[in-house]
């Protein structure tokens, strides 16, 4: 049992960074393929679509620091703390970067054909954003109260 | 999951945006050259459906088959095709061509009665075959274009029938389009209405006179009328 907890809690450890680097492969995948095909659509703006398609890599760093931040010896003390924080921060950075890619690959379809609505148009994707800053600062909160020995 | 919804994100950004009212088109926003070029993306099995459903749909694509192998191999087409939701886009428009079959048929003087056989697509040839004789076919609460459509019939105003055959696919598609924003059916959609617009900007009264004399003169070419030349 008491290896199983250290498991968990290894796992826990590296969770935000390996859930929020899939979140960001899979969100900058998709906003990128949308780019690349307004680019062939489009003579002007590149750099901005290009721009755009980046935004859901902050969740990998999000999860680095994350991860970082709970880095420690552990044991059966602190396991069930570190997995707990660090896969529920995982699964919900690596969420909104699937999402944020989703918001993405919608603002630059929608800015290509309608180029004055650039700036609105990534309001949403920065709405999720703000749901994995969240996310990162209250894990940074939580693990305070994490035992480090 | 998300590769299925977001299977052609590059391929449906990198088409222009079509534009939300049919009859303000006055050129498609992509050539068919182009079009095609960029289709080249998809896999194997979603050109296989694009070409069944474009196949089924499209006029210069049907045989001048009898009626029977028309239905019997549009079917089979029909249930070729893997997503539901396409299927059902086929079949509504393949229904649509039926009632106005139907239609222009009982207006051609025509009578069906329910014994008879009427080849068509869709679930409504029993109420075709029962009602032959009632305006709407008894659908006019279900399909309301109906009754329009069959007044156009009736006063022989054929071109105003085809423009609201095709704003009710426009209309159609453009519903069916919420949802659908980056998955095949987005795609199947966008050339449907690529269709729909070409055809609509094809239109051309000239070009249709100029067309309507070259084909009396090529019938006519060896038609020779007895009292030319004679004094």
């Amino acid at each position: 049992m008491n290896e199983l907890l250290v498991v968990l809690g290894w796992i826990g450890l590296y969770a935000p960074m390996a859930l929020g680097a899939v979140g960001s492969i899979m969100g900058c995948s998709v906003a990128g393929q949308a780019a690349i095909g307004a680019m062939l659509d489009t003579e002007t703006g590149h750099g901005r679509y290009i721009g755009v398609s980046a935004m859901p890599s902050s969740q990998v760093i999000f999860g680095i620091v994350v991860m970082f931040t709970l880095n420690r010896p552990v044991n059966i003390d602190n396991a069930a703390g570190l997995f707990a924080v660090g896969v529920l921060a995982g699964l919900a950075l690596m969420f909104s970067g699937v999402y944020q890619g989703q918001c993405c690959a919608a603002a630059i379809h929608a800015s290509k054909a309608k180029p004055e609505i650039f700036g609105l148009s990534i309001v949403p994707a920065a709405i999720v954003e703000g749901f994995a800053v969240f996310t990162f600062i209250f894990a940074l909160v939580i693990s305070g109260g994490i035992p480090k020995l | 999951m998300i590769n299925q919804r977001f299977k052609y994100t590059l391929l449906l950004s990198s088409l222009p945006v079509q534009p939300a009212e049919l009859f303000t088109s006055k050129l498609p926003v992509i050539s068919r050259i182009q079009l095609d070029k960029r289709l080249a993306i998809l896999d194997a099995e979603d050109t296989a459906d694009l070409d069944r459903i474009e196949g089924l749909l499209h006029w210069s694509k049907m045989h001048e088959w009898d009626d029977a192998t028309i239905i019997n191999r549009g079917q089979s087409e029909l249930n070729l095709i893997r997503s539901s939701f396409l299927r059902d886009i086929v079949s509504w428009r393949l229904e649509l061509r039926t009632l106005l079959t139907a239609l222009r048929r009982r207006h051609a003087g025509e009578n069906i009665t329910p014994s008879d056989i009427f080849y068509g697509f869709g679930d409504h040839l029993q109420f075709i075959r029962r009602n032959w004789q009632k305006p709407d076919f008894g659908l006019g609460n279900t399909l309301p274009w109906l009754k329009q459509a069959n007044q156009l019939i009736t006063e022989n105003k054929p071109q105003t029938l085809d423009k609201l055959m095709l704003e009710l696919n426009w209309k159609h598609y453009a519903r069916l389009s919420l949802g659908h924003y980056f998955d095949f059916p987005a795609v199947a959609l966008y050339v449907l209405r690529w269709d729909l617009i070409n055809r609509w900007v094809s239109y051309d009264k000239d070009r249709a006179l100029l067309r309507f004399n070259e084909l009396i003169s090529a019938g006519m070419a060896d038609v020779s009328l007895e009292f030319e030349g004679k004094p």
